[in-house]
């Protein structure tokens, strides 16, 4: 009997997967590159530092709400009600820095996203919704409540407190940039890095396996959605600061190119698969796109038919080369 | 050539899976209206070659080929097997249990009106004539839902039927089936072979397969290792060939010796609809085989202990202390592991790396503040796949680019990782390659032997439940019906009269337990 013979050559075939981590990691990262390279040669303004700065200023919010929105993803859920949070916390912010104690603004505007955050997490965890189904509504009555607490017009404070979050630089890079690198960083530490990190990818990678394991499936889920409730009241922060006003307008469809950077980032939407450094890079290149299009004078019309073709077409690019890989 | 047509022949399959050879060139051929029954232990090939035929996978490129009515044919997938009238019911069934039989039959192949349009008439027509033909107990309008595992099984038959399929391949009928339902299977086994019907029959029920076959084929680790006759089919000789080596050669190197001192004590274990009144005493050192058929409760019992299903009454103590548990969190913070019989669903990571597997309950240990460097992971797991002969490229590989026998390897590590007292192993070398089932084998008995962990085994394969056990309990119908407590007792005959019901249930057990 060849007992030992079968045992073994699982060993040869382990290795495979060596060769491709590279292309992994790097994800979407050539697409970036190319469509840097490709503008700039079409129209060279489009890579002076100071359009490079616009690029990532107009990135910033997305990118905030895109490094929750990859938490959620990679517990194979989805977080509808980030935009309606936006436009909540930065209401709530706004109309905070009009009253006598101007100083809370951006705590309670963050609290108030953090709670709507949680809200979503325990109807997710709790009562077993379907994450789409529950943000979906929580994104509805959210957005009334920006439209209530705003009174239904725009609240306008031209002295406010915290403007420089959004207009301002430090050592030449907007701040509104730094937040969101900030913002980056340390949630690539809190998924890289931490107990906690690695039990949302084992949520997001198997739930059955996960709770057979003794994880609180329940307390990583009400987590996870209210760091993304907090970072789209970061996000509704710093977008009222650069409008010095908020309205119960405000992020509508945001909750739609946070998603986009996050797919186009490589994360899988079935969970447990992917990076907040591939969500970067995504939403990156969304920015590239908006920003390129427009110098490179494309009617606007096609602007919005380019950008979906890009989205299909990256992730066309990624489901092949996960193919290749099998 | 003046060879004798055979209605399915497979010859000189082979199939070659990652790290795994599944078949190593074997040849079957069954005749119109006959029975073959393909028997050996888990792991032997003989799914493996079911699915081959049924196009559900494909045999190695360039060896061996299959013929049908003597013409070779090409069974790339599914459809293509079907189209030379091959079905397959497979062991989990697939039916849709919301739509109507009918439907469930005619699935993708409705009658059409107009090219669009279903021809309910007519769907529902032709349904009853198959279900009238093979005597079904149910209508075509019924919904599945409704319908016992039984009936879903011959609902699977009806839908072959109606392909004009002529040969049926069954892959373990019975595994979920009562008694009565058994005796309604083989009589309609019997009606399809007298319709010309050809059947190939899968079963680990070596006492059915001595009753319904015209030839048995043995297959064992991949090979095909013996074919008996109708008139040599018997029990023994069956085992002889599927075991077909001394099981000291796997087992029992270690003299185990448990202590009289009790680890865990169970108690009226009750879940309110299947499993009821177990009462057990697993010792300090011991490995506690739990015996039985697919569906007996044995994986029930182990999962209301392990906290993942929930009791209704009972009482489980562990070293004196009563614990309440209602989640698979507090078993693992008092000391209980479960390792699962799924590993892939259940227990792996698959896009994990192997590090992480091994070290995921572990992770507040390795962490400082919650936060983890970035090869601590890495380290910790370093031992585990040293000690255990976890074979991988690196400990970043991830666990779906493991053989079989190495992710339960990984799977076993996480286990013993957060050093349980009492480790309940489901299945511990289910679908997993000979050389590694008898290294697991050894890491079984080395853990046992350290004193550090007592053992609750389940397992289908009886060679290896009676190798490990020091002590065996046959579990039938959701409680223990029997225990087999000297060393030299445990047989296959006596494990098999109380798993199967020959022997009437036998509770002298319970007069042992002390009260608590």
């Amino acid at each position: 009997m060849n007992i030992n013979k079968d045992a073994t050559p699982a060993l040869k075939n382990a290795g495979d997967g060596k060769k491709f981590d590279l292309i992994n990691t790097l994800g979407v990262l050539p697409i970036l590159i190319l469509f840097v390279v490709a503008f700039a040669l079409y129209e060279p303004r489009f890579i002076r530092a100071s359009n490079i700065m616009n690029i990532f200023r107009q990135a910033s919010v997305n990118i905030i709400i895109a490094c929750g929105m990859t938490m959620v993803i990679l517990t194979a859920g989805i977080d509808l009600a980030v935009g309606s949070v936006l436009a909540v916390s930065a209401v709530v912010a706004v109309t905070v820095s009009l009253t006598s104690m101007p100083a809370l603004a951006i705590p309670i505007a963050l609290l108030v996203g953090l709670l709507i955050g949680a809200v979503n997490g325990l109807l997710i965890a709790i009562f077993k919704m379907p994450p789409f189904i529950a943000t979906l509504g929580t994104m509805t009555s959210f957005r009334g409540v920006a439209y209530l607490v705003a009174n239904g017009t725009t609240v306008i404070n031209n002295d406010l407190p915290y403007e420089a979050i959004g207009n301002r630089s430090f050592i030449g890079i907007p701040w509104m940039v730094l937040v969101a690198l900030v913002v980056f960083f340390l949630t690539w530490v809190l998924l890289k890095r931490t107990v906690l990190g690695t039990r949302i990818y084992a949520v997001g990678g198997n739930e059955m396996a996960a709770k057979y394991s003794g994880i609180s499936v329940g307390t990583i889920l009400v987590i996870v959605y209210s760091l993304s409730g907090l970072l789209s009241g970061l996000a509704g922060v710093v977008q009222s600061a650069r409008l010095f006003s908020a309205s119960g307008l405000m992020g509508i469809s945001y909750e739609l190119d946070a998603i986009a950077a996050v797919i186009l980032g490589g994360t899988s939407f079935n969970g447990g698969i992917g990076s907040v450094f591939g969500t970067l890079i995504g939403a990156l290149i969304i920015a590239v796109l908006n920003n390129g299009l427009v110098i490179a004078g494309v009617p606007y019309f096609w602007q919005q038919v380019v950008k979906g073709i890009v989205i299909v077409g990256a992730v066309l690019i990624d489901i092949y080369r996960q193919k290749v890989k099998k | 050539m003046s060879k004798i047509t055979h209605k399915i022949e497979a010859n000189h399959i082979s199939k070659t899976f990652p790290g795994v050879k599944a078949l190593i060139d074997v040849s079957v051929f069954l005749d119109k209206g006959e029975l073959l029954s393909i028997v050996g232990e888990n792991g032997a090939g003989k799914s493996t070659l079911m699915k081959i035929l049924a196009g559900v996978y494909t045999k190695d490129e360039g060896m061996g080929e299959i013929l049908v009515d003597g013409q070779p044919v090409d069974i790339k997938i599914p459809r293509d097997a079907l189209d030379h009238g091959i079905s397959i019911i497979h062991q989990e069934l697939s039916v849709a249990t919301d739509i109507t039989v009918a439907e469930n039959i005619y699935m993708g192949r409705e009658p059409l009106v107009g090219g669009i349009f279903v021809d309910r008439h007519k769907l529902f027509a032709d349904t009853a004539k198959v279900l009238k033909e093979i005597e079904a107990p149910f209508k075509a309008t019924d919904y599945p839902k409704t319908l016992s595992i039984a009936e879903q099984q011959v609902l699977e038959i009806a839908k072959a039927i109606s392909q004009n399929s002529d040969v049926i391949i069954m892959d373990e009928p019975t595994a979920s089936l009562s008694e009565t339902e058994m005796e309604h299977l083989f009589n309609l086994i019997h009606r399809l072979k007298a319709r010309g019907i050809s059947i190939i029959y899968i079963s680990h029920r070596l006492k059915e397969v001595v009753e319904l076959s015209d030839r048995v084929v043995v297959l064992r680790d991949g090979a095909h290792v013996a074919t008996m006759e109708k008139d040599e089919i018997n029990e023994k000789d069956m085992v002889a060939h599927m075991v077909g080596r001394s099981l000291t050669e796997y087992y029992g190197e270690l003299e185990l010796v448990p202590s009289s001192e009790n680890v865990m004590e169970v108690r009226d274990l009750n879940d309110g609809h299947f499993v009821n009144n177990v009462s057990f005493d697993l010792k300090k050192g011991e490995i506690l085989g739990f015996a039985g058929l697919v569906g007996a409760g044995r994986s029930e019992i182990a999962k209301m202990i392990f906290g993942i299903d929930k009791k209704t009454s009972g009482e489980i103590k562990l070293e004196g202390k009563t614990l309440n548990i209602n989640d698979p969190i507090v078993a693992i913070s008092n000391g209980i592991s479960y390792l699962t019989e799924d590993r892939k669903s259940l227990g792996l990571f698959l896009d994990m790396s192997s590090a992480d597997n091994i070290s995921l309950n572990m992770l507040r240990k390795i962490s400082s503040g919650g936060f983890i460097s970035g090869n601590s992971s890495r380290r910790f797991s370093k031992d585990y796949i040293n000690n255990l002969k976890i074979r991988l490229a690196s400990p970043e590989t991830k666990a779906r680019e493991l053989s079989g026998g190495n992710q339960q390897k990984l799977l076993i590590s996480r286990m013993i990782s957060t050093s349980p007292k009492v480790l309940i192993m489901d299945e511990p070398t289910r679908g997993v390659d000979v050389g590694a089932k008898s290294e697991i084998y050894k890491i079984i008995e080395r853990l046992v032997e350290s004193g550090e962990m007592s053992v609750i085994m389940i397992s289908s394969e009886l060679p290896e439940l009676i190798g490990l056990s020091t002590r065996v309990l046959v579990i039938r119908d959701g409680t223990i019906v029997h225990e087999i407590d000297d060393k030299k007792d445990i047989t296959q005959e006596n494990i098999m009269a109380y798993a199967a019901g020959m022997t009437a249930p036998d509770y002298k057990y319970q007069d042992k337990l002390t009260n608590v």
